[in-house]
């Protein structure tokens, strides 16, 4: 074939594909709403508006408006799918597309969480769906939670499959991560409730941004959170994750008021969220309104997804974070992301002796006993059984 | 050292076809092998030798980037990858073909030359004593060490011990000969690790002698935990080590009158300059896995300055030492071809060995102090780093930490394999399949495992993929890990104690972290300001 003959044959195909696409457009204009999957539920919280709008009560939504029709947060034309990805207005009716679709299916240690005062060494389950309700330019697992459910590859795997899968597998938990599980909150909270009758732990990895009365019904069931704070102002939050700031305290607060034992994960960006003064702003914050008690994780950034452009967090800024936080008052503080760094040993406050001695994800040395120190018998905050 | 090494090497090949009493018609029938081989060596040399400028560039970069400590680029892993491409297709199409190699020279050999090279102690010929019959001594040497090592242990790792044994024990031995056996070592071992240091320093050689009679020191080394490394090497090991070798040509050659023996040639190494910024490079990987403090760096420092003067005052002799162990392993090695080993060299193999052993020891007695201190200035969580490290240029992903925290698996290439495997019709699968097992038998045996072991695993390939393809999406999401590990080479198991402290010693003790440190400590001093 000539050079000629090539180009003459790509060009052709490529205006064909062009076509198809337009008439395929066309198509679903013709239909007004995308086509209603057998596997998709009928979303828990929102409330309908005249004119066939829907306005979702999951999470505050976009700050900035998740409607180009309305124009306001949360406020879903006929036809529109939310910010989220997974979540789709059908003629008046709020879907979601995520529900029993697993977009990962692991065997994680709980320590991944990071969950460092729940159940140490256990293996868990560790189940996400597509979708996030927020858009942080620096997810690590953008690629499932910046997705739509049809966009990437899913399996099918129905609440009573997962619990099933976590017992055959000896597991003692199940975590539901990697992507937020606010944005699949239906799956997460069936899954939770039916884990909870069959005796298993329920752990979830969440950015936080979700209502108060879905997180209230989600605290029924789940026994530990871990919740990541990206930044420190609702500006960084508008600007770097689509959302904002007080949303995710007022979850940590609620998650505290609701009894749940709760792990705070405070992602260092380099030039972004490793100003000194608002570590120690942070630190006083979980101090005062969560206590003392509560353990924090200074995890360390890796260059990913918008933001390939900056460095690896310096250890030095991780542990000057780390010494701030203790300064403040917190008494377990913790360097997350680099695995043999001695600040991801658990220390008794009391002897200041390793009590748990973590290489990477695992505890390679135990000396808890019935939730208190072995040395010297100070009780140690957690749920350690 | 390498030249030294390749010299015994080559020395060893020399020995054991002089004990094979090979006929014109075997040497014949090795010949082609043997020259295959050579003319694979020298490819290798040659490429070594093009790539240098690649090689050095690539390293370079990778090594400011492992300073920097700031992740290393695609760019660098490539420079560096693509300057070893060369050579290491050649040995890993050297590794491919070895067990046709391994099968020509069994096929070749008679039963009882296979046996003698299945029983071939390297270098006995070169041990005190009228030939081979050193052995003993030796034999003494390794129980003594073994006890040595059996005091080291843990309890933990004690407990174990009965079952190792009963595992290494040769078949042959009846069930109830091996209880009474094992009770019996066990029995010994124990006294051994019951003892005080002087006790034991007393009577260690009349214990090693009551374990030399009593078992085969397999056995006991399986006791020690050097079975951890790895399933103990078999016979096509044993001849891939001995016999396949590029000497084995010139030997041949030699022997059938073909061409004089060659001079011996040193093995093909980068210059010295590179060799250090390989060295820096590994070196760097450690370093930036254990996360040390600037204390911890400025104690390591005093500790290695102190280490580096005593090394620089034993220099010259070991440097001198070296040099006459070079020149009496070519004057072996010119006895060798002349078919025996003159009385003269045999003495002074003795007197040399004898020496180069005592100054061994007490180096080694100096190291431990110096081990023992670095060890103190880690934490545990470094120890047991240092203990799972494994020297490499490229950063092997435990150091680079792919599971993050919150973040999903990374699918590796196996697992990729594997899902496209489950999605390609049956046809395509059972012709891809022979190209799928080749290639696994090149990657399994690129890593050094026994023949044996990798046959077993490439027949597995077949099993893997008919489970992958038979089961549901979420199944196999789950677990398309524990599959790939039936097929893929066995993870590095963590060193036992006494490596470790040869790996810190080895390491940690390099003179070449000073500068590393320097700067480090420098850079965040500025940090800090």
């Amino acid at each position: 074939m000539s050079r000629r003959e090539f180009l003459r044959i790509a060009g052709t195909t490529t205006a064909a594909c062009a076509c198809a696409g337009w008439l395929g457009g066309l198509a679903e204009t013709a239909q007004g709403a995308p086509r209603i999957r057998s596997s998709w539920r009928e979303a828990e919280y929102y409330y309908r508006l005249p004119g066939n709008v829907v306005q979702c009560t999951l999470c505050p939504c976009s700050p900035t408006g998740c409607s180009r029709v309305t124009g306001k947060p949360g406020r879903l034309a006929d036809g529109e799918t939310c910010v989220c990805h997974v979540r789709t207005n059908v003629g008046g009716t709020f879907y979601v597309t995520n529900y029993g679709r697993a977009a990962s299916l692991h065997l994680d240690p709980i320590e991944k969480n990071p969950t460092y005062h729940f159940l140490p060494g256990a293996q868990a389950l560790a189940v996400s769906a597509p979708g996030c309700t927020l858009g942080c330019k620096c997810c690590q697992n953008w690629e499932m939670s910046q997705a739509a459910t049809d966009d990437i590859r899913t399996v099918d795997a129905p609440p009573e499959d997962i619990v099933r899968r976590a017992l055959a597998e000896k597991r003692r938990a199940i975590t539901y991560t990697y992507t937020d599980a606010a944005a699949f909150f239906e799956y997460a909270r069936d899954t939770a409730k039916l884990a909870r009758s069959r005796g298993l732990a329920n752990t979830m990895v969440t950015g936080g941004y979700i209502s108060t009365e879905p997180l209230t019904e989600l605290c029924r069931y789940v026994d530990a959170f871990s919740v990541s704070v990206k930044g420190f102002s609702d500006d960084y939050y508008r600007d770097n994750c689509r959302g904002q700031l007080s949303t995710v305290l007022e979850t940590m607060k609620t998650v505290r008021e609701q009894g749940r034992w709760l792990e705070v994960v405070v992602l260092v960006i380099p030039t972004m969220s490793d100003d000194m003064a608002k570590i120690k702003w942070m630190a006083g914050w979980v101090r005062d309104n969560l206590g003392a008690d509560t353990p924090v994780h200074f995890s360390r950034f890796w260059p990913a997804y918008k933001l390939k452009n900056l460095p690896q967090t310096p250890i030095s800024t991780l542990e000057r974070a780390r010494s701030i936080a203790r300064g403040e008052g917190l008494r377990f503080v913790y360097i997350g992301n680099l695995p043999g760094h001695e600040a991801a040993n658990t220390y008794c406050p009391a002897c200041k002796k390793v009590v748990l001695r973590r290489v990477g994800f695992r505890v390679i040395e135990d000396n808890m006993k019935g939730g208190k120190c072995r040395f010297c018998g100070a009780g140690i905050p957690g749920r350690w059984v | 050292m390498r030249t030294l090494n390749s010299l015994l090497v080559d020395v060893g090949t020399w020995d054991v076809v002089n004990g094979l009493n090979l006929t014109p018609a075997q040497m014949q029938a090795l010949l082609p092998v043997a020259r295959e081989l050579r003319s694979e060596h020298e490819a290798i040399r040659v490429e070594r030798v093009d790539s240098v400028g690649d090689f050095d560039r690539g390293i370079r970069k990778l090594r400011a980037e492992l300073l920097a400590n700031n992740g290393v680029t695609d760019e660098a892993k490539a420079a560096v990858a693509k300057a070893e491409s060369g050579w290491k297709a050649i040995e890993t199409r050297q590794d491919v073909l070895a067990p046709d190699r391994i099968r020509v020279i069994r096929e070749t050999l008679t039963p009882q030359q296979v046996e003698f090279v299945a029983e071939y102690s390297p270098g006995a010929a070169l041990r005190p004593g009228a030939g081979r019959g050193g052995q003993a001594g030796a034999g003494l040497d390794k129980a003594e060490a073994l006890l040595v090592r059996v005091r080291l242990l843990t309890p933990q790792q004690f407990e174990r011990a009965p079952q190792r044994l009963r595992q290494m024990l040769p078949a042959r031995i009846p069930p109830d000969r091996v209880a009474a056996l094992s009770g019996q070592v066990l029995g010994i071992l124990t006294e051994a690790r019951a003892m005080s240091d002087a006790d034991f320093e007393s009577r260690k050689g009349e214990l090693a002698q009551r374990l030399v009679d009593l078992v085969p020191q397999r056995a006991g080394a399986a006791v020690a935990g050097r079975g951890k490394r790895g399933p103990a090497p078999d016979l096509d090991a044993k001849i891939a080590r001995t016999l396949l070798t590029p000497a084995l040509a010139t030997v041949l050659e030699a022997k059938l009158g073909i061409a004089k023996p060659a001079p011996f040639e040193p093995p093909a190494a980068y210059p010295q300059e590179l060799e250090s910024l390989v060295n820096d490079v590994r070196l760097l990987n450690l370093v930036n896995s254990l996360y040390l403090t600037p204390e911890q760096m400025k104690a390591l420092s005093g500790i290695i300055s102190r280490a580096q003067t005593e090394r620089g005052a034993v220099r010259p002799q070991v440097e001198a030492q070296l040099g006459k162990l070079i020149t009496l392993a070519s004057d072996v090695r010119g006895n060798m071809a002349a078919g025996t080993l003159t009385a003269q060299t045999r003495e002074r193999i003795r007197t040399e060995g004898a020496r180069g052993m005592q100054e061994r020891r007490a180096w080694d007695a100096r190291t431990a102090v110096y081990v023992k201190e670095v060890k103190g200035v880690l934490n545990d969580n470094q120890v047991c780093l240092v203990s799972e490290f494994i020297p490499c240029l490229i950063p092997v992903k435990n150091l680079t930490n792919p599971e993050r925290i919150g973040q999903a698996q990374n699918t590796e290439g196996a697992e990729k394999m594997l899902a496209r495997a489950r999605e390609a019709p049956e046809q395509q699968v059972e012709a891809m399949l022979p190209r799928a097992q080749e290639r696994l038998r090149g990657l399994l045996l690129h890593k050094h495992l026994p023949t044996a072991e990798v046959e077993r695993k490439v027949a597995e390939l077949p099993r893997v993929i008919e489970e992958a393809r038979a089961m549901s999406d979420a199944d196999f999401e789950l677990h398309k890990a524990d599959l790939v590990k039936r097929v893929a080479p066995p993870d590095v198991p963590a060193v036992h104690d006494v490596q470790l402290d040869k790996r810190i010693g080895e390491y940690l003790l390099s003179p070449n972290l000073l500068p590393i440190f320097e700067q480090r400590m420098a850079a965040e001093k500025v940090a800090s300001k």
